[in-house]
């Protein structure tokens, strides 16, 4: 079966992460897509090499793709470019702020020789206002968002420590650009218009947060502004970065506070387990799996005021119950109490020990790709099923210069041609001779 | 402008995150998106309500949309939804597994009355495998996907902590069916042909963790493969929670080097973060900080080999002492100067009133009809021929239950009597008067 983007054409300037991952997006979706790479390569091929130029990381984030290297300051080389987009339906590009107009492949630019093509952008900040020129990475979303801060993680040091169990901002800016890309091919086929799409880490990093973002004057009353008073209390004083987070801390922590009593991790006699109740029947299968008898806690019922005196004494009685219950026995036998009774709870495991777990296995997440360099390797594969277009990883990703004759050709270089352009320099990577 | 999605008909039956958030990103492409709730609404009205079912996330998570009460436990209740089924081209639902078939909401139903519509579910693990039956929360498959693992947030108990700054699991699998829902859109566009899309919150989060989740048999023997060793001898010795994050974390690897340069520091007024992904972005930090005699960057240094700790540790701590004796202000200047990646770490309590979201738009004000004025993250991308945002609050419970049962063909008369039944509209004390 097709996929749903069967037959169309994808040409990307990208790097890193953010633009990248899109790629391998609209790729499992079936559409053709070609990764231009300058003769130095993507940074990423960099981050983790274990052979020269190639990456765990790179080989993840550009599965599926072919690639091509392209001399961009070279106006042959942006000749190549200029040819080939009048055939393409789709341009990514995720460089700095003003490179795309530098190296003559801005929207303004390309669209004269396609008047149809869409057009993704993606940049740290976006692309108006006092910090869009400004450099950007996940990790600076992360602490410009509000991300590292909500994430309440300290260094050794004192000092803010990132969310490293992923890259938040780059994957969400990556599902975002392939939302829009999308959707734009369905007004294209509507309309016949193409269109520039912006996105930015900015935006995605404060999407993920935006149950907690919003300002909402009537209940910001109550909640939100004694925190920003106390931030800047402590600002005003010269306070640590952990004063500030302890500022930030002590209100949502007497309202939050009998909520992640039972939407948080506990220990166990032989490692640790994760509750994640979010309703008042959750949190009634926990009590009853752990035993506690009605009255034990009364953080739910309907008089319970979580801003009344003596509240914190009372969760904290109850979450010192909970702890012991749960530390006289293992994870294992927790884990089928709580399944009995259809609470939601979950071991807490590995990101590297995945691959082998039979859950994983059973829905198929993991896919097996042969690289033409490094051999067989195991990714995750698309995210979601397509019950009439189902999305599939198209290959493994291509080693530097893998596939530029082949792509030339097919896009109506003559051999000679191809041959000239290397020769120059235009394409491909500088001979040793 | 109207949206790339204008005149798409969506109805929703979701809960807390994964499936709202699906609704607002298609609503922000001008999708016209209906919320069906049972009588007793989304149990996210209730959390940390600020008015009788009207929570901040609920607003966050829910805007854009009309809402509509429907007792999907009553066939009468269900005769009504299937009625309504002919004049929407989308439907969405993160229920229990097993629930849509019990309410006659499962995609085989809705396809026999509407054979082109596009259905979205998500569910926690998926409808096959060991643990297909279970309940899923984000917090739980957090810590079955590996991120609390990967997070190496430990709590002041021992205990684990996940990820607090967001529900990163939900909202990629929110984004994710946004995306299969535009590809779909296409996909009908140009066939005529409906289908079914399934993601689970599982995938979502090893799909943020692709570069660590999967396996690359030639790099995971240098780097992999020892840390599933010492995890696994140290699960067998009996070692805590906070022991085997600890060994994790402290453990010899290539990213050592690359951490001081991509990570947080304390200043003299708060923190700051540097981002460098390049030797290029490390080499413009050098030249801020004027570092002088760095040699990771340089090609003969071996980042494991023996003495590469403590050069690492000696440049980590001259970075520290520099950074310490400078403002935020002053060091983000001289970082910007020289083109540096690097952020100050944000309250996300003052991103509302950041200069650069306000310059991008990122949170356009909305008037809720119970609760007066507020400020929303808005639409994830900008589009230059097709509209994204909203104008339109959450719904209060039952807002347009009328409305739409009369635009989809109801009459008064049908309307009141099932509105008598209790069939449709709330329970409790809205339903007394």
């Amino acid at each position: 079966m097709p996929g749903a983007l069967d037959g169309i054409k994808v040409l990307e300037v990208t790097q890193i992460i953010a633009g990248p991952m899109c790629g391998v997006m609209l790729s499992d979706m079936g559409a053709d897509v070609i990764k231009i790479e300058s003769a130095a390569g993507d940074g990423m091929r960099l981050l983790g090499q274990f052979v020269p130029g190639e990456s765990k990381g790179f080989h993840v984030f550009n599965r599926g793709k072919r690639g091509m290297v392209l001399n961009l300051q070279d106006p042959e080389g942006l000749a190549v470019v200029h040819r080939l987009i009048g055939e393409m339906d789709v341009f990514l590009i995720n460089a700095r702020p003003g490179v795309p107009d530098r190296l003559g492949i801005d929207y303004e630019s390309l669209r004269q020789h396609n008047p149809t093509l869409i057009y993704l952008e993606n940049t740290a900040y976006g692309p108006t206002g006092p910090s869009a020129h400004r450099a950007g990475a996940d990790i600076i979303a992360q602490a410009y968002s509000g991300l590292m801060a909500g994430d309440e993680k300290v260094d050794e040091h004192g000092g803010p420590d990132l969310i490293t169990a992923t890259t938040p901002a780059d994957f969400v800016a990556a599902f975002t650009s392939t939302i829009a890309i999308c959707a734009a091919l369905f007004h294209r086929e509507r309309t016949g218009e193409g269109q520039k799409i912006d996105t930015s880490l900015l935006a995605g990093a404060l999407v993920l947060q935006n149950a907690f973002t919003s300002r909402l004057p009537v209940s910001d009353a109550i909640m939100l502004d004694p925190i920003l008073n106390g931030l800047a209390a402590v600002r005003e004083r010269g306070g640590s970065y952990r004063e500030l987070l302890g500022a930030r801390g002590g209100l949502r922590a007497l309202v939050g506070g009998a909520f992640f009593l039972y939407y948080g991790g506990y220990q166990t006699s032989d490692g640790a387990i994760m509750l994640g109740c979010v309703t008042p029947p959750n949190r009634n299968q926990v009590r009853q799996a752990l035993g506690l008898q009605p009255g034990d806690d009364p953080t739910d019922d309907g008089d319970f005021n979580a801003l009344a005196e003596g509240s914190e004494e009372i969760v904290a009685r109850v979450r010192a119950q909970i702890s012991e219950r749960f530390a006289s026995d293992t994870t294992e036998n927790w884990i089928a109490k709580l399944d009995a009774a259809g609470a939601p709870a979950s071991q807490v495991n590995i990101p590297e020990e995945m691959i082998d777990d039979p859950q994983v296995q059973a829905l198929g997440i993991m896919v097996d790709l042969e690289h033409p360099l490094t051999g067989p390797e195991r990714m995750v594969g698309p995210p979601f099923n397509m019950s009439a277009t189902p999305p599939q990883a198209e290959g493994a990703s291509p080693p530097l210069d893998g596939d530029t004759d082949e792509v030339l050709i097919e896009y109506g270089y003559s051999a000679e041609e191809v041959a000239a352009l290397r020769s120059s320099g235009a394409v491909g990577l500088p001979s040793d001779g | 402008m109207p949206g790339p999605l204008d005149g798409i008909k969506v109805l929703e039956l979701t809960q807390i995150i994964a499936g709202p958030y699906c609704g607002v990103a298609l609503a922000d492409l001008g999708a016209d998106v209906v919320k069906l709730e049972s009588p007793i609404g989304d149990a996210s009205r209730k959390i940390a309500q600020f008015a009788p079912g009207e929570s901040k996330a609920f607003h966050g998570l829910n805007r854009g949309k009309r809402g509509l009460v429907i007792d999907l436990s009553t066939s009468q209740g269900q005769a009504v939804a299937h009625r309504l089924i002919p004049g929407f081209d989308v439907f969405l639902t993160n229920v229990r597994p097993g629930v849509a078939e019990r309410i006659g909401m499962d995609y085989d139903t809705l396809s026999r009355i509407r054979s082109d519509i596009i259905y979205f579910d998500v569910t926690g693990f998926g409808d096959r495998g060991p643990s297909a039956h279970r309940a899923g929360s984000d917090a739980m498959v957090q810590a079955y996907s590996g991120l609390v693992g990967g997070d190496l947030k430990v709590g002041p108990n021992g205990a684990p902590e996940a990820i607090t700054a967001t529900a990163p699991s939900d909202y990629i699998a929110a984004l994710g069916g946004a995306m299969g829902v535009c590809a779909a859109l296409f996909h009908r566009e140009r066939t005529g042909e409906g289908q079914r899309i399934s993601g689970t919150l599982l995938g979502a989060g090893l799909a943020l963790q692709a570069p660590w989740a999967g396996d690359v048999p030639v790099s995971d023997a240098i780097l992999i493969e020892p840390l599933r060793q010492m995890m696994s001898e140290m699960r067998e010795s009996g070692a805590t929670y906070a022991e085997m994050i600890e060994a994790r974390r402290s453990r010899p690897n290539q990213g050592k080097a690359f951490r001081i340069y991509y990570s947080g520091y304390p200043v003299k007024d708060g923190a700051i973060i540097l981002g460098a992904l390049t030797p290029q972005n490390r080499d413009q930090i050098r030249t801020a900080l004027n570092i002088t005699d760095d040699p990771t960057d340089s090609p003969d240094f071996n980042a494991i080999g023996p003495d590469a700790d403590a050069i690492v540790a000696r440049v980590e701590e001259q970075i520290r002492t520099k950074l310490a004796g400078a403002t935020m202000a002053e060091w983000i200047a001289r970082l910007d100067a020289v083109g540096a990646p690097a952020s100050p770490v944000n309250w996300l309590e003052d991103i509302p009133d950041d200069p650069q979201v306000v310059a991008m738009n990122l949170m356009p004000e909305i008037e809720h009809p119970l609760t007066g004025p507020e400020r929303q993250v808005g639409p994830l991308v900008t589009m230059s021929r097709t509209e994204t945002g909203t104008s339109r609050a959450a719904p209060p419970l039952d807002a347009d239950t009328d409305e739409i049962l009369r635009e989809h063909g109801f009459s008064n008369d049908e309307i009141a009597n099932l509105r008598a039944a209790g069939a449709i509209g709330p329970t409790g004390p809205a339903a007394d008067g």
